[in-house]
Parts: C-alpha cells; sequence; structure tokens
C-alpha cells in the first residue's frame, strides 16, 4: 500500500500508524483505536500531552495554561492541535507528567 | 438569617482570542455584546436587566479571572465589608469597574477571585418595559436568557466550601460527603435554585465551567443541535444531573473552557430553611451524571 501520511509511532507500545495529511496525532491515534486519554481538543486542557521522542510537529494555538514553555522545550506537546511534520515516534507520560486526575487513577 | 446576596453577577473568562471567543458566544450561545474596550469584550444573556454578566479577556492562558455575586441593597455590601474585617479576611476595595460600581475583592482557599458589588448600569433587559412579548424573535444561536451558575475545582474542597458558608453565607443545596461526614464537594446558592457556585475535588484556582440557563427540554436538545450544526465540541449530554436534577449538555469553547446550558425548568426551588440534600462518595457518578452512573473521563479532568 502507498503511504500518503506521515507515520506516527506511540511508546511504549511500540505500534505505529499512518496520520492522514493535515491530521493532528490526536486524531489520528483515535481513528486508529488508541484510545489515549484526552479532553477539550482545543489546545485548553493539557489532558492530551504527550512526549516527542523524534521527529517534529507543527502546533496550533494553545493555552500557555495547558503546555508551558519549559515542557515544551522538554519535548512535550498537545497532541489535539500539533500534526506531524513527517514520522514522528512519541511516548505517553510517566504519571507524575500527565493530568490524569489522581482520583481517576485510585479506581 | 437573611439573604444579602442576589445572585452571581457576572464572571469573567480568559480566552486565546477576542474575535474568535465572541464567534462563539455570540453566534453560537447567542449572547449579546454590550460593551467591548481594548482586549475586553462584555455580554449578557436576553433577559438580564444589567449591563453584563460574562466578561471575555484575551490572555495566553484560559479559565477564570474572577466570579462577582451582587449583593440584594448597598447596605448588604458594607455588611459584607465589616463581616470580611471580623473574620479577618484580607480583601481590596475596588472603586469602580466598567458600568460598576464600587466592589470588593477576597480570594477563597483556593485561589480563586470572588467580587460582591451591588451597582450596575441599569439597562432592563431587550424586551420593551410595556406590554413586552414573552421573547425576543431575534436571537442568534441558542438564545440563552442568563448566565445561572458557574463551578470551581478546589484541592481541598471541604476548605473552600467552609469559606463559601461562613465568609459569604452561601446555603448548601446538596454536598457530596466524604467517609468522615464532611463536604468535598457542594452546590451552593443564595437565589431559589439549586447553585449560583458549586465546588468539586480538583487543582487550586481553576475552573470547571460556566453554565447558562435554558427554560425548556425541547431548548436543551435544541441547544445539542446547534452545537452539533455549527462543529461546537460536546463535553457530554444531553443528560440529567442527579445533583440539581438539572438536564444538561456540556461543550468547549473554541479555546477549551467548558461551557453548560443548565435545563432550569427541571432544577428544584428552595425555603429559606432547606437542608442539604447528601449523596455519598460512591454515587458521585449517579449524582453528576443520572442516566450513565459514572463519571465519563473528560469532566473531572479537564479544567482550565
Amino acid at each position: 500500500m502507498v503511504r500518503i501520511g506521515p507515520s506516527i509511532t506511540l511508546q511504549p507500545l511500540g505500534v505505529t500508524v499512518e496520520a492522514r495529511p493535515g491530521e493532528t496525532v490526536l486524531d489520528a491515534l483515535l481513528r486508529n483505536r488508541l484510545r489515549v486519554f484526552h479532553g477539550c481538543t482545543r489546545g485548553g486542557c493539557g489532558a492530551c500531552r504527550l512526549r516527542l521522542l523524534d521527529g517534529a510537529v507543527t502546533f496550533g494555538r494553545y493555552s500557555k495554561g495547558a503546555l508551558d514553555d519549559d515542557e515544551r522545550a522538554r519535548g512535550l506537546f498537545l497532541s489535539c492541535i500539533c500534526v506531524p511534520e513527517g514520522d514522528v515516534v512519541i511516548s505517553l507520560l510517566e504519571p507524575h507528567e500527565s493530568r490524569f486526575p489522581r482520583w481517576m487513577r485510585k479506581r | 438569617m437573611p439573604y444579602r446576596l442576589s445572585r452571581l453577577g457576572y464572571i469573567e473568562v480568559r480566552v486565546l482570542d477576542l474575535d474568535d471567543a465572541l464567534q462563539h458566544y455570540v453566534n453560537v450561545l447567542g449572547l449579546i455584546v454590550t460593551g467591548r474596550e481594548g482586549r475586553r469584550a462584555y455580554l449578557k444573556g436576553w433577559d438580564e436587566k444589567h449591563a453584563y454578566s460574562l466578561i471575555l479577556t484575551e490572555s495566553d492562558t484560559l479559565g477564570m479571572e474572577r466570579m462577582a455575586f451582587r449583593t440584594v441593597s448597598p447596605e448588604d455590601l458594607e455588611y459584607y465589608k465589616d463581616r470580611l474585617k471580623k473574620l479577618n479576611v484580607p480583601f481590596a476595595t475596588i472603586e469602580s469597574d466598567y458600568k460598576r460600581g464600587e466592589a470588593i475583592r477576597a480570594e477563597t482557599p483556593s485561589g480563586h477571585t470572588v467580587e460582591l458589588y451591588y451597582t450596575m448600569e441599569y439597562t432592563g433587559n431587550v424586551l420593551p418595559d410595556v406590554n413586552p412579548p414573552p421573547w425576543p424573535m431575534d436571537l442568534k444561536g441558542i438564545g440563552v436568557p442568563r448566565l445561572d451558575h458557574c463551578l470551581v475545582t478546589a484541592a481541598d474542597p471541604t476548605k473552600t466550601i467552609r469559606w463559601f458558608e461562613n465568609v459569604l453565607e452561601l446555603r448548601p443545596s446538596e454536598y457530596v460527603l466524604n467517609g468522615s461526614g464532611d463536604p468535598i464537594a457542594a452546590w451552593l446558592w443564595q437565589r431559589p435554585a439549586p447553585h449560583d457556585v458549586a465546588v468539586v475535588p480538583g487543582p487550586d484556582a481553576k475552573f470547571h465551567h460556566c453554565a447558562f440557563a435554558v427554560e425548556t427540554p425541547e431548548q436543551v436538545f435544541r441547544a445539542c443541535d446547534i452545537l452539533a450544526m455549527t462543529k461546537t465540541k460536546i463535553d457530554y449530554g444531553p443528560s440529567r444531573h442527579g445533583i440539581t436534577r438539572g438536564t444538561t449538555v456540556y461543550f468547549f469553547d473554541p479555546f477549551g473552557n467548558r461551557n453548560e446550558t443548565f435545563g432550569v425548568h427541571s432544577a428544584y426551588q428552595l425555603d429559606p430553611d432547606h437542608k442539604p440534600i447528601c449523596w455519598t462518595e460512591d454515587a458521585l457518578g449517579q449524582g453528576i451524571f443520572y442516566y450513565e452512573r459514572e463519571i465519563i473521563e473528560s469532566f473531572l479532568s479537564v479544567v482550565t
């Protein structure tokens, strides 16, 4: 099959999916049944934060409250508003970096 | 205890772009712009009789800048100045703001800014004062009549709930109680309606949602239609709350702040001697989402 979009490899699962041209990382993961945690999908809440291990993504508009400049410099990105620029390798976050609420983790 | 606060008067919400915000709050929610000054716009629902109930402010972050309660009388503002002094609650006096008179400003233990004021320019609603029709025919979008309530999160919700009760004398309509019998979530009122403000567990100083009233079940579904037609991201609904009994749909503004249209038709009215309805922590799911009986993931995790 001819590939038309960039590939997204999600660690630590090691699963690779293909994004459609212009599609956000989150939309590509969800369309391929990878149910990563997400919230407002507007760059506002930070629920969908992931880490970029290799490659580059283009950011859309987002709130500095969802991702501050330090976090962005450390490779975190908002999957709901970021589009891959070519093939990327990304990973889920460590629990302490995630916005997944503590009370839900206990369940 | 007399009623000294008449309602939640206005809230200020941060947005990333004012023009895009107005596209949503005016054309989707149907609020009316009553003023614009620099990075701020002032809006209200069609049935509100004062200058504004929502301030949108352009910023690089989201969330709620402040919530303000209107006192029943000018004397009640003086009452609260004395009360805050007596309770050693620090507050600032702000002489005036846009189309508004004096206010006092204090901070909740959770870091939320609360103002109390009495004077704001009286504009009347959009209907004529004499022989009015029941509603205006030229509304946009959902056409909400008014702001109803807001919900905030607190790391120590019990402390913040007690602050609203002890300092502002808000009354609890409903509690969620933990095993020790302390409220970890509360719906607090002054109008005879289930809540003007609610507090749930979560990070300090964060904004969960602001809600606008709709009057009938049909209007909740109509709101959902409009949200879908305008590709507005729906968070949850249409559905029913166990707590407050209100019908609901939650959705996001273009930046990720959560809005609600709250069906006031199904919410109850209150008497002054109302005793709070209590929910246990394990029933929180049905308390919030009555039909699903469990909380969807994004509901308590998405705050701005």
